[in-house]
């Protein structure tokens, strides 16, 4: 167990240092579950749990100030307790929340010693010291993104899985499956904040027209993406009368 | 007047410092200190006079943030503000963080819709299902369909803010260009999220009334004559409305998974 706990704290560590090359998205459930499965021998099982978190969790990422669920903590460490108890999604499903919770809550505390680097830094700058802030910036990154999520992940990999076994155990299974169950519910409330962040009255028919041809035609979801770029093509290099003849006739299709 | 210019290995180094943009944000400044870690190298060259030189790295630790994809455009504007300031002794130097300021509203609003919700949601949609079928290339997939436009969105994104410099507001207001963009990616993110709400949000109801073999109600099956997916479409309805209410992400989290488990254990879905 030490060496699959010290595994799983890496691939954590790493994925939450996304942010220092390029916030390339390894971060996301669907990376991190994968490597997970990677390091414990089991990537099929892996990018699987992978599919069922990031769908979890597609609609949080943090924006701005606002504090989120670190899904990042929850596709590690849930898809090591998948893989290690044995449990499978049930297991994921019913440990990602919490992960994820207290993973967020460890962000915070992250974000106040990235605060105190700053501080630090802004004593070089004052020396005029750009190598001195350099190094503070760079380690400083390593220690709230990489040391800190290591430890999260090593502690509740190490001391966790014969825990987390004991507890799935217990509750009843009425309730498990009904987790499974309610799992595939919540993208429902990740789809709504995303909507929430880009819809709007007037762009409300596309919405709609998307969802109409899957539901309707089962276009798959790559088909449609590019009739939207078709669709974009058409009205912004059309006269501007266009455009809104474009929104009517999608408004049309709505209420049929 | 000093003959020190800033070269394009000089944007490169910016480059390489800006892929840090967002490694260390904390709460009063958010991502001040990785933009100031980013200029750093460009201020040591620009400027001869000490004191001058300290002022302008004092100068970025104030309050920043932006989309990361896009923190090309204020880096650049800054550097080539920057460069100005050191060789025009009559430069007003407030201006360099207030046009930085101006742009964080109007680009954070395009850049958070154009890669985290649209590109993130394209690239996931993709991959999504060879994922769940446990393909393990799929997350490789992922990031290249991502990462590829993030690093092109970062390079240009410096360049041109470099290149325009300080107009850059007025230039890409009288273009419209940023309006053209925002409304084509709102096009293809809505598209998108419809279609894979049918895709991935699973609602279904077992409940029969009459004997289902003995030609009873199969109620899913009256549903999909009329839609197929119009739980799911309601159910996201439901959670968009209780966004709008204000209703925080977490307790609905919790409360969509104990609803769940009460309608499952209640057979209401299955």
């Amino acid at each position: 167990m030490l060496i699959q706990a010290l595994l799983v704290g890496l691939v954590l560590a790493f994925c939450k240092c996304d942010t220092m090359y390029g916030y390339a998205m390894a971060s996301r459930p669907i990376v991190v579950a994968m490597l997970t499965g990677l390091v414990l021998g089991d990537p099929v099982t892996g990018v699987i749990m992978g599919s069922v978190l990031e769908l979890m969790f597609i609609g949080s990422f943090p924006v701005g100030a606002a504090v989120s669920p670190d899904f990042t903590s929850a596709g590690a460490i849930c898809t090591a307790f998948a893989i290690l108890t044995g449990g499978g999604e049930a297991v994921a499903t019913v440990m990602a929340l919490p992960i994820a919770l207290l993973g967020g809550f460890i962000f915070i505390g992250c974000k106040l010693i990235n605060a105190v680097s700053g501080q630090i830094m802004m004593r070089y700058l004052e020396k005029d010291d750009s190598k001195g802030a350099s190094r503070i910036y760079v380690l400083g990154s390593l220690f709230s993104g990489g040391v800190i999520y290591f430890l999260y992940g090593f502690v509740c990999v190490f001391a966790g899985s014969a825990a987390v076994e004991v507890i799935v155990n217990a509750i009843p299974t009425v309730i498990i499956n009904g987790l499974a169950a309610s799992a595939n519910l919540l993208p429902a409330v990740g789809f709504a904040l995303l909507l929430q962040m880009i819809i709007s009255k007037k762009m409300a028919p596309f919405f709609f027209i998307g969802f109409l041809l899957a539901a309707y035609l089962n276009l798959p979801t790559i088909a449609v993406t590019l009739f939207a770029v078709a669709i974009v093509f058409v009205i912004i290099a059309a006269p501007q009368r266009q455009p809104a003849a474009a929104s009517n006739d999608g408004g049309g299709e709505n209420e049929f | 007047m000093s003959s020190k210019k800033i070269e394009k290995k000089d944007l490169g180094r910016i480059f390489r410092r800006y892929i840090m943009l967002n490694s260390m944000n904390d709460y009063p400044g958010q991502m001040h200190s990785g933009y100031t870690f980013a200029l750093l190298p460009i201020i040591d060259k620009l400027y001869e006079d000490k004191e001058e030189r300290i002022k302008a790295k004092k100068r970025h630790m104030e309050y920043f943030n932006i989309t990361p994809n896009l923190g090309g455009f204020p880096l650049g504007i800054s550097a080539a503000m920057e460069e100005k300031n050191a060789e025009d002794p009559d430069f007003d130097e407030t201006t360099i963080n207030k046009v930085k300021t101006a742009l964080i509203g109007p680009l954070s609003a395009i850049g958070d819709t154009l890669f985290p919700a649209t590109l993130r949601i394209l690239a996931t949609s993709l991959v999504i299902s060879m994922a769940a079928a446990g393909n393990v290339f799929a997350p490789i997939l992922f990031l290249l369909i991502y990462n590829i436009p993030n690093f092109l969105a970062r390079w240009f994104s410096l360049k041109y803010g470099y290149n325009m410099g300080m107009d850059f507001i007025e230039k890409s207001e009288k273009s419209g260009i940023m309006d053209k963009v925002s409304y084509a990616c709102t096009v293809v993110g809505l598209m998108a999220i419809g279609a894979m709400i049918f895709y991935t949000v699973k609602v279904s109801t077992p409940i029969t009334i009459g004997d289902a073999e003995a030609g009873g109600l199969v109620l899913q099956n009256s549903l999909n004559s009329i839609m197929p997916g119009m739980l799911s479409l309601g159910l996201v309805g439901i959670e968009y409305w209780l966004i709008k209410k204000g209703v925080k992400v977490v307790p609905l989290i919790i409360g969509t998974m104990a609803f769940g488990v009460v309608l499952f254990a209640l057979g209401i879905i299955g």
